[in-house]
């Protein structure tokens, strides 16, 4: 304890005395011999995005929902994947503790229920808030109309809707959206030049995602021929989701619940209704008739004066 | 109707007052908000903002995010608006994207000759190109069928039109023959230069003009009327189905037909010797 004292005190001697002329020693380390310049480069705080995502599923997931995540896994190259967990584990801890074992900062987790309702959460580990979602007009990129395509791990334009500036539940879903789905800059597996963009934007609460292929007439990598700008179309890729927030939780799979969707009805809610609603059929159709009867009773008609017309 | 059935549903009602109502309207579902069931925390949301974004003012080239304005409420049900409306969202997402990308001047316009791994494989890239070129054949063949339909029918009216035309004129010819002889008769078959006051329609010169109608030279001695070697150039499977035509047969054994297979020799059949030197390793009709 008393020689670190010492050590961090000559130190501090040390540096005062830098500007004095002479050209420091390099400080000798463990590793070898350290020049100051390096301690001042890290100093200055170079933003490394190190994001890396987690996507997983739940077991009985549908064909549908598990292609649209291999879509997903495709146009994200910082995302790792992950087999299916068991529905028990679903419940938080042992998903944390999965995330935190594949050394992931962020989780997309699909969750699909009754083989039909699909729930995306997103998730920001350790601490960070969390969403669920519930997925809707899911199209996949192997559908034949969606004729775009682009490179493998090329990092996307993000573009959202100025209405995600609006409320502070967007904000914050904003935020989130552009560290998961944006690639960070030198990732090991991202490729070069910019060609495809996604979009974001919220219609009708909803939040509507699209992939679109940047095509442009160029001849060089670095700029564009002029008047290229407006011959620039936009072939759509794929995948195509669309996303209802349901819930934003503080903690990452859980904790307190910060924002609850007003609107949001859940699947099974919405079927039991439609159910309910042809139940009573023939018994609606059985008290039409008798009210019928009732109002023909009460109300009974003249008597036709052609009615025996025709009479032999 | 209608009316009932919302009576219905009040009475089984569930009694749960907090959660949603819910009004059946034929098949939709429309279903009302809990004004004060929805939690929002309106501070919290914001201080986990706060903690997970990044620096402030970080570079641009980081974040890639734009953000742009949508003039005009999108209706949800209307696809093709709401599809616009995400298109014209990146669009302009990516012009703008695009002009800082040039300020950079790094490289961000993949050129033709990079070649690497694509997010769609090359085999199905090769299923789209076939639906994109069937879809295209088949439009194109519609374009074709309805066209030569309609040109069927604008050729028929032609034909008919050229038809009456034909008609009509014979009938004037033989109106016209007809009154130069009753006006020779009347006349009392008189002397030369009383006919040529009598303005004889035929003889204006005009019915000489040659018809459109391609017609190949006529030798004298032809029997066929020109029409045997007809085809002889263009190609031997042709030839044999032309040369059973309406136009052929009239040329060949004038108007009515074959009568009777007689006289079917023209100049060339004659001098042909079509069937001979095929039957040369066909075997003798006698042994000698």
């Amino acid at each position: 304890m008393g020689k670190k004292r010492k050590h961090s005190e000559a130190d501090v001697a040390a540096t005062v005395k830098k500007d004095e002329g002479a050209p420091d020693r390099p400080k000798r380390t463990l590793l070898g011999w350290k020049d100051k310049v390096e301690d001042k480069e890290s100093d200055s705080a170079v933003f490394r995005n190190k994001e890396k995502v987690l996507v997983t599923c739940s077991r009985r997931i549908n064909y549908r929902y598990r292609h649209l995540m291999m879509n997903v896994v495709s146009i994200l190259p910082h995302c790792k994947k992950d087999n299916k967990v068991e529905s028990k584990e679903s419940k938080g801890a042992t998903l944390n503790e999965l995330v935190e074992l594949k050394g992931c900062s962020s989780c997309l987790f699909f969750e699909c229920r009754k083989q039909k309702d699909l729930y995306l959460w997103m998730v920001k580990c350790p601490n960070g808030p969390s969403v669920k979602f519930l997925v809707n007009a899911v199209h996949t990129m192997e559908e034949l109309k969606l004729t775009g395509n682009h490179l493998k791990g090329s990092r996307p334009v993000l573009t959202f809707s100025t209405n995600f500036d609006k409320d502070p539940h967007w904000k914050l879903l904003k935020e989130m959206i552009m560290q998961i789905f944006g690639t960070p800059k030198d990732h090991r597996k991202s490729k070069p030049y910019h060609d495809h963009v996604f979009v974001f934007s919220i219609v009708d609460d909803h939040i509507w995602f699209r992939n679109y292929q940047i095509s442009v007439p160029h001849t060089e990598a670095d700029k564009m021929d002029r008047g290229a700008l407006d011959k620039m179309t936009l072939v759509e890729v794929g995948p195509r989701f669309c996303l209802n927030p349901i819930k934003i939780f503080g903690g990452s799979f859980g904790g307190p619940t910060l924002y609850e969707n007003p609107l949001y009805v859940s699947p099974n809610q919405i079927r039991a209704l439609e159910k309910k609603q042809k139940a009573g059929k023939y018994a609606k159709k059985v008290k039409a008739k008798k009210r019928r009867k009732m109002h023909e009773m009460s109300n009974p008609l003249e008597p036709d004066e052609f009615a025996d017309m025709w009479k032999e | 109707m209608n009316n009932v059935a919302v009576e219905d549903l009040d009475e089984d009602h569930l009694g749960s007052g907090s959660e949603p109502e819910s009004e059946s309207e034929d098949e939709d579902v429309k279903l009302m908000e809990p004004s004060t069931n929805s939690i929002y925390n309106r501070d919290g949301l914001p201080d986990k903002l706060g903690d997970i974004s990044w620096i402030e003012n970080e570079e641009w080239i980081h974040k890639l995010s734009l953000d742009v304005d949508r003039e005009q409420e999108v209706d949800v049900n209307d696809d093709l608006a709401r599809e616009l409306s995400f298109y014209t969202q990146a669009l302009e997402g990516t012009r703008q994207a695009l002009m800082k990308f040039q300020s950079t001047w790094l490289p961000f316009l993949r050129p033709s000759h990079y070649y690497a791994e694509m997010v769609k494989s090359d085999a199905h890239m090769q299923k789209v190109k076939g639906r994109l070129l069937s879809e295209k054949r088949k439009i194109e063949e519609a374009e074709e069928r309805r066209k030569a339909r309609e040109a069927k029918k604008i050729a028929k009216e032609v034909q008919a039109q050229k038809l009456k035309e034909r008609a009509k004129q014979k009938k004037e010819e033989i109106e016209s023959v007809k009154k130069w002889r009753k006006q020779r008769q009347q006349s009392g078959f008189g002397g030369g230069d009383k006919d040529g006051e009598i303005g004889l329609s035929f003889e204006d010169g005009k019915s000489f003009e040659k018809s459109n109608k391609k017609r190949q030279g006529v030798a004298p001695g032809d029997r066929s009327g020109g029409k045997a070697n007809q085809n002889w150039g263009k190609g031997k499977k042709g030839a044999g189905k032309k040369r059973k035509s309406r136009d052929f047969k009239n040329s060949k054994f004038g108007f009515g037909g074959r009568k009777g297979l007689k006289k079917q020799n023209t100049a060339d059949s004659t001098n042909s010797l079509r069937g001979f030197n095929n039957n040369n390793f066909s075997g003798s009709k006698r042994g000698k």
